[in-house]
C-alpha cells in the first residue's frame, strides 16, 4: 500500500521519534510512506487563532501538493495538521472558497484525497490481518487510549468515531492483545501547543489524565498525537513535581505511540521503534 | 338570461386607496349578464347587507358578486345574506380586490383595472353557478377517545356527561397515563395520583363509558360521523368478568424481577401484575413475555392459588369492532432516551452524559417514582446503584430539548417548572440535602409559576447555575459534574451522587401508524398537527378527528385538561344533531361517461372515493362506477384533474366554469 | 471563539495575562513565514526574547533550560531546522492572506 505521507513540523522536529516509529512499524505492515514533496507547515494552532484565511491557505497549500503528486490518501500523523486539513477540504466543499484559495496557494486543488489519521490507517490495514501479524502478544500491557481532543471533534468535520466515548483505538489495542481500561479522560485537553506559554494549564491538565488513567488501573498511556506525547511524557516529570506530594507517590507512566504499542506486538524492538528516546521509559 | 349584481365594496380605505372603485362599478356594469352595478364603503356591514339583500329582490337577480376581501372573511356573510334573500348562497361569488389586488400594489390605475379583471372573472363564474344544497351526513352519536391518561379521561368524561356514550381504548393495563406515576404537581403540590383517580375510578364506573384497556386502536374506517374502529383487545390471561382484584396470584408469582414499566425500571414487578394499586381497572395482566407457564408451560402457581378462578392461559387477543361519529386523539408522551441508539436518524444520543450506562443519571419520571410515597422504594429517596441516599443531586434542564445537534430544537414547556418542583420534593425528603440546578433559561409562564420557582430557590434552598453540563463522569461511586455559571464566568464542578435530566418530550411510541391509520398529519418529531396553531388548536385537517394534550406539542396537566375539554366541546358539537351538513362544493362524477379505471379512487387524498355499481330499478347490473363519499370529499380536485374521460368535475368549481373565466380574459 | 481572537487583536484589547500565547502564537507564524516550516530553536528563542523585553521576567530565559540537553541526549534537538524549499510561495501566501484580512478600525 502506497500513501501521501505529511508528516507536519513536530514529526521532523523534537517529536522524531514519533516518525521513527512509523516507519518502523507501518512499514512491516508493508505500507509505503510516501512524503509529500516540499510540504510547508500546516499552521496549527497559531493560524486559526491569528487569521482565520492564513489557517485555509496553509494546509490548502499540502491538500493541493499531495494532489499534484497524485496521492488519492494523505496520512497526517499528528491530529493537529489533519484537523486543519479536513476543516480545508470542508471549506472546499460547501461553498466557493476553492477557487480563492487555489488562487493564494498557487496550485490547483480538488480536494479529493482522503485524509487519515493513525488510528484510519491502521483499520484500513485491516484488524484482522494485524491480529493475524502479531508474534508478541502484549498481554502486559494495560492501557489507557488517549484521543486529545483532535481525532474525534468537532464531529462535522472529522466524521471519525463516537465523539464523546470513542473506541477506534482500543479496538487496534485490542488486536495487538494487550487490555485497555473504561476511563474518563479519554477525549480531555492536554493543553495541546500551550506548553510553553502557559505551562501551569498544561501540567494541570497532563496531571488529571495522568491520574484517572492510572486510577482506572491503566499501566499505561497510549496516544496517536505528538503533542499530547509531549504533554504526557516529556513534561511527566514537571507534573511529578508539582503534585507528586499530594498523592504521595509519584505518577510512573509509559506513554506509547500507537505504532509503538502495534510495532513491538509485530515483534520489532524497543529501539527500532525508538521508544527508548522517551522521556518516560519505564513505569 | 343571468341577472347579475356585482357589489363592489371600498372597505373603508383598504380597497378605496388604491383602487377607484367608481370606475370599477362603472366599467363592471357593462359586462354581459350584469344588470347592476354598486359601490359602498363597508359591503360587510349591515347596511350594506341590507343594500345586497334589497337589489337581489328589487332587481331579481340570479347570481351576485361581491368585490371585496377574501372568502376566508366574509363569503359566510354574504351568503347568509343572499339565503336571507330567498336566493341560492351558492350563488354567491366573491372577487378578492383586497389580498390579491389593492393591498399588494401600489399604482392606482394599474391595480384599478386589474380589479375589473378580477370581476370579470368572478362574472363569468357566477353566470355558470347552479344552486346546490348542503349535503347532510348522518351521525353516529358516539365518541371514540383514544388514550387515558389525564387528556384522554377529561375529554371522555366531558362527552359522556353531556350524554353521549364514549369508548375509551388505552393500551396499558390501567388508565391514568404518566400523570398517575407523578408524585407531586406544580405548583401546587397537589398528589398526583389524589386529584387523579377520582377521576379515573368515574370513567371506570361512568354508565356511558366503554373502556378497553390493554388495548390498541387497529384500523379506522369511514368519514366524520361514521367511524368504523377495529380495537385489538390484548390477551391478558386473566377474565377481568371473573377477577375480583384480591391480589393472591401476584404475590404468589416467584418471578418477581421484572423491571416495572410503571416504576420507568426503577422498580420490579412479578409476571402476573397490576401496575399499581390504584389501577383502573383494577385486575392484572400476565406478561407474556416472561411467564414460565406460557413460554414453557411450567409454574402455573397463580392459577392454582386464584379462588376466583379467573386466570386463563388460553386467552387470545380478541378484534372488537366500534361504530362511532368523532374520534379524540389524546396519545399523551414519552421522554427522550440519551442511549446511543436511537428510534429515528435525526434524533442523536448524549454521549457527554455516557449513553445511559451510569445507573445514577435518572430522567424526570424515574425521578418521580424514587421521590413518590407510594414509589418503588416506600417513600424514602434511595439512589439506583447502591440505595445510598443522595446528599448531592445535579438537576440539568434542557436535556434533548432546544438542541440542534440532538435534533429536537424545540422547548419542552414543562422542564423548568417540574426541575424546580423537584428541589423542593428532595428538600421536603432529605433536609440536609443539596439540589444543584444547571439551566438555560427559566420558562414559567403560568399562573403562580414564577412565585413557584422562586420559593425553590429562596426557600429550599436550590442553587441555580446559568450554563450546561458538559461532561458527566464516574469515579468511586461519584458523578462527576462538569459545567459552567455563565453568570459568574467560572466554570463548576460538582460530586453529586445522583444526576437527573429534565429529557425532552417526544409523542409517544406508535403515534404516526396511528396518525396514518386516521389519516391525520404530524410534524417531523411526530407531534400531532393541529388544523390552525392559533385559532383551531384541537381540530385536525381530518373531519371528525380531534387531539388533546401532549400528542400536540409539549404542554402541563393544566393545558391538557383544557385542551381536553375543548375537544370534547368540538365532539358535541358534532354530536348535537343527528345529521352533519357540509358543504357542497365537492366532487361529483358522472357515472354514465365514467370507465371506472379507478385512477380518481387511487389518487384521492382523503380516500374518499368508492367503487359502486350502476344497477336498474330491479338491480340488474349495468356498469361499474366510481362513486364521491360525500361525507369524507373535501373538493381538492385532484380527481378531477386525472380523470381521462372528464367524468369528474367540482360542484361549485366546474370545468366549464374554468373555462368560462378563462375566456372572459382572453 | 477565533473570531473572538482575531477581533481582540485587531482592536488591541488582548488581555495582559494572555500575552504570553499571543507571543508564542506570533512568533510562531513570523517563524514558518521565513522557514516554510517550524524552526524550534528559533521558535523558542525569538519567543523568549518577546516575553523577557515585553514583560521583564528574565526567568523565561532560563525555564527549561535543562531540557536543552535532556533532548539532545534523545536526538530530538535539531540545531540546523529543516527549511522549506520553496520559501517564496509561503511569504506569497502569507502576504495575500495579511492583504485580505480586513485593517483593525480606526477609532
Amino acid at each position: 500500500m502506497n500513501i501521501g505521507y505529511y508528516p507536519g513540523c513536530a514529526l521532523h522536529g523534537s517529536s522524531n521519534d514519533y516518525e521513527q516509529s512509523l516507519r518502523a512499524c507501518l512499514g512491516l505492515l508493508d505500507v509505503q510512506l510516501q512524503e509529500i514533496k516540499d510540504w510547508i507547515c500546516c499552521g496549527a494552532t497559531a493560524a486559526h487563532s491569528l487569521n482565520h484565511k492564513l489557517s485555509l491557505a496553509l494546509p490548502a497549500r499540502n491538500l493541493a501538493l499531495a494532489e499534484r503528486d497524485g496521492h488519492k490518501q494523505l496520512f497526517a500523523p499528528c491530529p493537529l495538521c489533519s484537523m486543519q486539513l479536513l476543516k480545508v477540504q470542508k471549506a472546499i466543499a460547501g461553498n466557493g472558497a476553492r477557487g480563492e484559495l487555489a488562487q493564494i496557494v498557487e496550485a490547483d486543488l480538488r480536494g479529493d484525497s482522503q485524509v487519515l489519521n493513525l488510528i484510519q490507517v491502521f483499520q484500513n490495514i485491516g484488524l484482522d490481518r494485524l491480529k493475524a501479524a502479531v508474534k508478541i502478544p502484549q498481554k502486559e500491557i494495560t492501557a489507557a487510549c488517549y484521543y486529545g481532543c483532535l481525532l474525534t471533534r468537532p464531529p462535522d468535520v472529522t466524521h471519525f468515531d463516537d465523539f464523546e466515548q470513542p473506541t477506534s483505538m482500543e479496538a487496534v489495542v485490542a488486536a495487538t492483545g494487550a487490555k485497555t481500561v473504561d476511563w474518563n479522560y479519554k477525549t480531555e485537553c492536554c493543553g495541546a501547543g500551550m506548553t510553553m506559554a502557559n505551562e501551569d494549564t498544561v501540567l494541570d491538565l497532563a496531571h488529571k489524565i495522568l491520574s484517572n488513567a492510572a486510577a482506572h488501573g491503566a499501566n499505561c498511556i497510549v496516544v496517536a498525537c505528538p503533542m499530547c506525547h509531549v504533554n504526557l511524557d516529556m513534561k511527566q516529570e514537571a507534573v511529578n513535581r508539582r503534585y507528586g506530594k499530594k498523592h504521595g507517590k509519584k505518577l510512573g507512566m509509559v506513554v506509547y505511540y500507537l505504532s509503538d504499542l502495534v510495532g513491538l506486538a509485530l515483534g520489532i524492538s524497543a529501539e527500532q521503534l525508538g521508544i527508548d528516546r522517551h522521556f518516560v521509559t519505564k513505569a | 338570461m343571468s341577472k347579475i349584481g356585482v357589489f363592489t365594496c371600498w372597505c373603508g380605505e383598504n380597497i378605496a386607496r388604491t383602487v377607484d372603485v367608481d370606475e370599477v362599478a362603472k366599467r363592471v356594469a357593462g359586462f354581459p349578464g350584469v344588470v347592476c352595478s354598486l359601490n359602498y364603503k363597508y359591503m360587510c356591514s349591515d347596511p350594506g347587507q341590507a343594500m345586497v339583500r334589497e337589489k337581489i329582490a328589487s332587481e331579481k337577480l340570479d347570481g351576485i358578486v361581491v368585490a371585496s376581501c377574501s372568502p376566508h372573511m366574509h363569503l359566510k356573510t354574504f351568503r347568509k345574506a343572499a339565503q336571507t334573500a330567498g336566493l341560492n348562497p351558492y350563488l354567491v361569488e366573491m372577487a378578492n380586490i383586497r389580498e390579491q389586488c389593492s393591498w399588494v400594489h401600489h399604482d392606482k390605475p394599474s391595480a384599478t383595472a386589474k380589479a375589473i379583471d378580477i370581476i370579470r372573472l368572478s362574472v363569468a363564474k357566477v353566470r355558470n353557478d347552479v344552486p346546490l344544497r348542503p349535503i347532510q351526513v348522518p351521525v353516529t352519536r358516539r365518541a371514540l377517545v383514544i388514550g387515558g391518561g389525564v387528556a384522554g379521561i377529561q375529554a371522555a368524561l366531558d362527552i359522556a356527561d353531556a350524554g353521549h356514550e364514549v369508548v375509551m381504548v388505552e393500551r396499558e393495563p390501567s388508565i391514568g397515563g404518566k400523570m398517575a406515576g407523578l408524585s407531586e404537581t406544580f405548583p401546587t403540590l397537589d398528589c398526583s395520583q389524589c386529584i387523579l383517580t377520582p377521576r379515573m375510578v368515574e370513567v371506570g364506573q361512568h354508565p356511558r363509558i366503554k373502556l378497553y384497556s390493554y388495548s390498541e386502536v387497529e384500523a379506522v374506517d369511514g368519514f366524520v360521523g361514521n367511524f368504523k374502529i377495529k380495537i385489538r383487545q390484548k390477551a391478558r390471561y386473566v377474565d377481568v368478568s371473573k377477577c375480583t382484584g384480591c391480589g393472591d396470584c401476584w404475590s404468589v408469582c416467584p418471578l418477581k424481577k421484572n423491571p416495572s414499566e410503571f416504576d420507568y425500571g426503577m422498580g420490579m414487578r412479578p409476571a402476573i401484575y397490576i401496575p399499581f394499586p390504584q389501577a383502573v381497572p383494577a385486575r392484572p395482566v400476565i406478561d407474556k413475555k416472561v411467564c414460565a407457564k406460557l413460554i414453557r408451560n411450567g409454574c402455573g402457581l397463580c392459577e392454582k392459588k386464584c379462588k376466583a378462578g379467573a386466570i386463563d392461559f388460553k386467552d387470545e387477543d380478541r378484534v372488537v369492532e366500534e361504530s362511532v361519529g368523532c374520534i379524540v386523539v389524546a396519545t399523551g408522551y414519552k421522554l427522550y432516551n440519551i442511549a446511543k441508539e436511537q428510534p429515528k436518524a435525526s434524533l442523536a444520543g448524549y454521549g457527554e452524559y455516557g449513553y445511559g450506562k451510569y445507573k445514577d443519571v435518572i430522567d424526570s419520571l424515574q425521578f418521580e417514582r424514587l421521590i413518590s410515597a407510594s414509589g418503588p422504594t416506600g417513600g424514602v429517596f434511595k439512589r439506583p446503584s447502591d440505595g445510598a441516599i443522595p446528599k448531592n443531586v445535579v438537576f440539568i434542564s434542557c436535556v434533548g430539548s432546544r438542541d440542534n445537534a440532538k435534533g429536537m430544537p424545540y422547548c419542552s414547556k414543562i422542564c423548568c417548572m417540574y426541575t424546580a418542583k423537584h428541589t423542593m420534593l428532595y428538600k421536603h425528603k432529605v433536609h440536609d440535602g443539596q439540589a444543584h440546578v444547571f439551566y438555560m433559561d427559566i420558562r414559567a409562564g403560568g399562573k403562580g409559576y414564577d412565585e413557584f420557582v422562586r420559593r425553590a430557590i429562596e426557600q429550599d434552598g436550590a442553587r441555580y447555575y446559568r450554563g450546561r453540563v458538559s461532561k458527566i463522569t464516574q469515579e468511586n461511586g461519584k458523578l462527576i459534574v462538569r459545567g459552567a455559571d455563565t453568570l459568574a464566568g467560572t466554570p463548576v464542578e460538582i460530586e453529586a451522587d445522583l444526576v437527573v435530566l429534565a429529557s425532552a418530550m417526544r409523542p409517544a411510541d406508535g403515534v404516526e401508524e396511528l396518525a396514518q391509520k386516521l389519516n391525520i398529519g404530524y410534524d417531523e418529531f411526530g407531534f400531532l398537527m393541529e388544523s390552525h396553531p392559533k385559532l383551531r388548536p384541537v381540530e385536525t385537517n381530518t373531519g371528525g378527528v380531534f387531539i388533546a394534550g401532549a400528542c400536540q406539542a409539549p404542554k402541563d396537566i393544566p393545558e391538557a385538561v383544557a385542551q381536553a375539554s375543548a375537544a370534547a366541546s368540538k365532539v358535541q358539537v358534532m354530536l348535537a344533531a343527528d345529521e352533519l351538513t357540509r358543504e357542497p362544493e365537492i366532487a361529483a362524477i358522472n357515472e354514465q361517461t365514467c370507465a371506472a379505471c379507478y385512477t380518481c379512487l387511487h389518487t384521492c387524498p382523503y380516500h374518499a372515493i368508492e367503487r359502486a355499481e350502476v344497477r336498474t330499478g330491479r338491480g340488474v347490473f349495468i356498469k361499474n362506477t366510481a362513486r364521491v363519499n360525500a361525507g369524507l370529499c373535501m373538493g381538492c380536485g385532484t380527481c378531477v384533474s386525472v380523470c381521462p374521460s372528464k367524468s369528474a368535475d367540482l360542484q361549485g368549481f366546474s370545468e366549464q366554469q374554468i373555462y368560462a373565466m378563462v375566456e372572459s380574459l382572453v | 471563539m477565533d473570531v473572538l481572537r482575531e477581533a481582540s487583536l485587531a482592536q488591541h484589547k488582548a488581555a495582559k495575562p494572555q500575552h504570553a500565547v499571543v507571543a508564542f502564537q506570533k512568533a510562531f507564524l513570523d517563524n514558518i513565514r521565513r522557514n516554510g516550516r517550524l524552526a524550534e530553536l528559533e521558535l523558542i528563542g525569538l519567543y523568549k526574547a518577546d516575553v523577557v523585553w515585553n514583560t521583564g521576567r528574565i526567568g523565561v530565559l532560563f525555564k527549561d533550560a535543562g531540557l536543552a540537553p535532556q533532548l539532545n541526549k534523545r536526538k530530538k534537538l535539531h540545531l540546523l531546522p529543516e527549511k522549506a524549499k520553496d520559501r517564496g510561495v509561503v511569504e506569497r501566501i502569507f502576504a495575500r492572506c495579511s492583504a485580505r484580512c480586513s485593517e483593525p478600525e480606526k477609532k
